[in-house]
């Protein structure tokens, strides 16, 4: 005979102004089993802790039912609850009356209704739990953090300098990420490279962190403190450890004609190269898409010839490199649309239209251009240049429904450094709103426009086209009675949306973690957990996760390492039970697993394994699934796809499920009986 | 050689211990042999369409490790998507497809199995293509009628379960009654969720030999629920079950180009 107790909050108005609670907890004590149900104002309250707490000892309760709010808020304080008075913590389930029921229901008799149903379901369900035991898990105090822009390696420092070994993996031939490629910074207009290379360096020298670049992420596997990762090391072609980084290679290399992505397609590189002179580390890669050795079937050579320490290696293969992790964090960053995803604005085929990360090689001193203002066209400075904020962005006709963030900034930094170093030149801006929010970025908008003279223009421009080497941009004032204008351009720059990576999809499928509908990485909690990720022990990091500026990037890096020393602060985590188990079934220890084995191929987790069930003299009788504890994550899939139903899940087992739904099945006479 | 005289061969060299095949007593039923003397009682002629892959699932059938079996085509298919699902570890078989007396076919391996199958690959019966041409044009209510009419014949004597080869649970999950989510009594509803449940678990499993029909005595064409899920699974995933020996079933596993689109 059960003695269950019901205890029904109000969460202030949240559940009470909907929910007759007095009503529902009245109903629920008259439910087979229910020996005390009551309802109070605040549940998770001091007081309302103490009586669940006395009601489990008074009562000698053996399971109760908090009807609150989701359990993703309180479970753990009920459960802690619970346990404080002597009650197994999964002895206390959860009805969701706020976020199921009063959050989505007018105040109604049949809300009232739905609420004593839930209840229902779940005293149904405590019946059938039983007491289940924390399992423990090893921490394994190494962190693997994927991308080595500003943000990775903000987090890596922390994470080594607080005494963990780092990991760090970039994609590129050298770490810096986009900052790197940044001439000035907002709001205070100092030299990008001269702030990130010294922490470039830093990451170079730190004992603690592991630096492997050009290489990704293959696999992840594994749980929170025991991740197993795969990295593919693309091959570079070059010796690292004989290489002594002189560049004879990439200057004698006769390909020299490639677009060079670091300059944002705006120089050119070799088919051997440092994307940067103060490339981490400062080691060439053969692109072997272009090298002529490769495309031609072993010829040229001339790099292998020119290197004075025989570092060359045509023959070098990718190589996967396994590595035991017990967290991730996710950094790997973003991307901007190119100008050809702007049919208006002529499709990236006009030379003189770039956008904001070409401008910024333009402006820098180690771009294309050495930093002096000259349109790529022919290479003469432009006169009269036009920014345009909010291309792509905050514009659904382009799928793009949110706000990039950073190009208000940007589109202001510009416009000065422009300014700065065209004096007679003439600099407009169209933009939809100015959003400048963020410690002096208003004032330096302002600054932009009354110091340094740049023309704001509050509108949108609908079309540009070439006319004798001019570009001419169509727009409106809006602030001037929707006047058209028609400005003759030297030089466009598009503000361009900031995008995903184009393959940040795989990546999260890789990790495990969710992503929105823009493919940027989900957080755990919009607003409580920024950091993590749905999946334990996956943090994020900068704008992997939404657009970021460098100070975002910067904090969320640290963020995100100091979650990550929190977990490596403890050298056991403990872990819900709430696991998958095959089951052994009546007369004693049958299973009834046949060992199809499908389970083992939807698993995320890898967590089946194969266990041979023997006769007496040792010969097999058959091979069943087993489940590892650590690895499973109770996520339930293989309960649901196994056809013989010989998995069951810890706390959501087919008799807990079958007596919720028998519950709701069976509701309206006992609703109507009470 | 003819197939009699390798099958006499094998079972007197003692590399199979079974033999299983057709014969005909009055109507064609399936023949045992565990000595070559009577091998001049198999036949083997266009009647015998019999799947006879589910007797290997049976563990008294097993008990003989090496056994040699008449396939037809979809049986070989059959074959084939259980060993890709880990059956037949401990087992040696020896498939025979016939085509005529003297023209036959001996796989010695899994591989060779697969690349027969293959080579010589071909759709299933046009009468159920055209019989499911006809209920997809049927509206969803003329669908739900056409079913719950044939359904309620069904007397839940698992024919079509005890026929199929892909149906080796040891306890079928009709049998689980602790808790029982499926009615076992042959009433509308306990068919209806039986039948279901059964098509969805030989989703994108299912070789198509028809077994299911043939056994059922009540002529219930349960064939047609799991020949449509399969159309429709290998236009999705472009998978076609018991033609590969490596286990790729669209049912759990995952692939970064699945199609997404019947998520609305």
């Amino acid at each position: 005979m059960s003695r269950i107790g019901v205890f029904v909050c109000h969460c202030g108005e949240n559940i009470g102004a909907t929910v007759d609670c007095k009503k529902v907890a009245e109903l629920s004590a008259g439910l087979h089993g229910v020996v005390h149900s009551v309802d109070y104002k605040y549940m998770c309250s001091d007081p309302g802790q103490t009586m669940i707490k006395d009601a489990i000892k008074e009562k000698k309760l053996d399971g109760i039912v908090v009807a609150a709010c989701s359990p993703r808020m309180h479970e753990p304080t009920f459960r802690k609850a619970a346990q404080e008075s002597g009650l197994n913590a999964f002895l206390c389930e959860m009805a969701n009356l706020r976020e199921h029921c009063s959050w989505v229901h007018l105040k109604d008799d049949s809300t009232t209704e739905k609420a004593f149903e839930l209840i229902h379901m779940l005293v149904e369900k405590v019946k059938k739990n039983k007491p289940l035991f924390p399992i423990k898990v090893p921490v394994t105090k190494t962190a693997l953090v994927l991308g080595g822009g500003i943000a990775g390696i903000q987090s890596a420092l922390d994470i080594a300098n607080s005494g963990h070994q780092v990991i760090l993996v970039e994609k590129d031939p050298s770490i810096g990420g986009h900052m790197a490629q940044l001439s000035e910074t907002f709001p205070t207009l100092d030299c990008s490279q001269c702030i990130l290379t010294p922490r470039m360096v830093e990451v170079a020298q730190h004992p603690n962190i592991k630096l492997i670049t050009y290489a990704e992420l293959e696999a992840v596997e594994g749980f929170v403190g025991n991740f197993k990762v795969k990295i593919r090391q693309k091959a570079k072609s070059v010796d690292e450890k004989i290489c002594n980084g002189c560049g004879d290679c990439t200057t004698k290399c006769p390909i020299k004609k490639i677009p060079d992505e670091f300059n944002a397609g705006m120089g050119y590189r070799a088919a051997i190269y440092v994307p940067f002179p103060q490339a981490v580390p400062n080691k060439p890669v053969i692109d072997r898409a272009h090298c002529t050795w490769y495309l031609k079937g072993g010829k040229c050579g001339l790099c292998e010839k020119v290197c004075p320490t025989g570092a060359i290696n045509y023959q070098q293969e990718d190589e996967i490199l396994t590595f035991e992790v017990g967290a991730i964090v996710a950094a790997t960053g973003f991307d901007i649309k190119g100008t050809d995803f702007f049919p208006e604005y002529g499709y990236g085929k006009y030379k003189n239209v770039i956008n904001g990360l070409q401008f910024e090689r333009l402006a820098s001193a180690s771009g294309p251009t050495l930093g002096e203002m000259k349109r790529p066209s022919d290479g003469k400075t432009p006169e009269t240049i036009v920014f345009i904020a909010c291309a792509g962005s905050r514009d659904s006709a382009k799928g793009i429904d949110y706000c990039s963030k950073i190009c208000c900034m940007y589109t202001a930094k510009h416009a000065m450094l422009y300014k700065h170093k065209v004096h007679s030149g003439k600099a407009y801006v169209f933009y939809m709103d100015i959003r400048a929010g963020g410690k002096n970025y208003e004032e330096f908008v302002r600054r932009a426009i009354e110091e340094d003279d740049v023309s704001y223009v509050r509108g949108r421009v609908s079309k540009i086209y070439e006319r004798n080497g001019k570009l001419i941009v169509k727009g409106v004032d809006t602030l001037l009675n929707s006047m058209p204008m028609e400005i003759e351009a030297d030089m466009v720059v598009l503000a361009t949306a900031v995008v995903a990576n184009h393959d940040s999809e795989q990546i999260a499928q890789k990790m495990h973690i969710s992503y929105d509908a823009y493919h940027f990485f989900a957080e755990a909690h919009p607003k409580l957990k920024p950091v993590e990720t749905n999946t334990a022990g996956i943090m994020l990091a900068g704008a992997c996760q939404a657009p970021k500026d460098i100070p975002e990037s910067v904090s969320q890096g640290s963020g995100a390492a100091s979650k990550v020393s929190c977990l490596f602060s403890q050298d056991v985590l403990t872990r819900e039970p709430l696991i998958a188990e095959v089951n052994r079934s009546a007369p004693p220890l049958y299973s009834t697993c046949v060992g199809c084995f499908l389970c083992q191929s939807v698993c995320p987790y890898m967590a089946i394994e194969t266990e041979e069930i023997r006769m007496r003299d040792g010969s097999l009788i058959k091979e069943v699934a087993r489940i590892n504890p650590g690895l499973c994550q109770g996520c339930g899939t293989c309960v649901a796809l196994c056809r013989s139903k010989s998995i069951d899940i810890h706390g959501y087992t087919h008799q807990q499920i079958f007596s919720e739904v028998v519950a709701l099945f069976n509701r309206r006479e006992e609703y109507e009986t009470v | 050689m003819t197939v009699l005289a390798r099958v006499s061969e094998l079972l007197d060299s003692q590399q199979i211990n079974l033999f299983i095949g057709y014969t005909q007593k009055g109507s064609i039923c399936p023949l045992f042999l565990k000595e070559s003397d009577q091998v001049d009682k198999l036949i083997f002629n266009e009647d015998c369409l019999q799947n006879l892959v589910p007797y290997l699932n049976k563990h008294e059938v097993q008990s003989f490790g090496k056994i040699g079996i008449f396939c037809t085509f979809s049986a070989l298919r059959s074959l084939l998507q259980l060993k890709s699902e880990k059956r037949f570890s401990n087992l040696s078989i020896i498939p025979f497809l016939v085509i005529s007396d003297d023209e036959f076919v001996e796989f010695g391996s899994y591989e060779e199995i697969e690349s027969y199958i293959e080579k010589n690959f071909k759709k299933g019966d046009d009468n159920v293509q055209e019989m499911i041409d006809k209920i997809n044009l049927m509206s969803t209510e003329e669908k739900w009628e056409f079913w719950t009419n044939e359904l309620t014949g069904c007397i839940k004597c698992y024919a079509c379960r005890s026929a199929c080869p892909m149906c080796y649970c040891d306890k079928c999950s009709v049998e689980i009654n602790n808790p029982q989510w499926v009615p076992t009594a042959s009433h509308s509803q306990g068919n209806l969720e039986w039948h279901v449940m059964r098509a969805m678990h030989l989703a994108g499993r299912c070789v198509n030999c028809n077994e299911c029909f043939r056994a059922c005595p009540m002529d219930i064409p349960l064939n047609l629920l799991t020949s449509k899920i399969n159309a429709d699974m290998e236009v999705a995933f472009g998978q076609i079950p018991g033609t590969k020996l490596k286990l790729d079933y669209a049912m759990s596993c995952y692939k970064f180009d699945d199609k997404d689109n019947f998520i609305r």
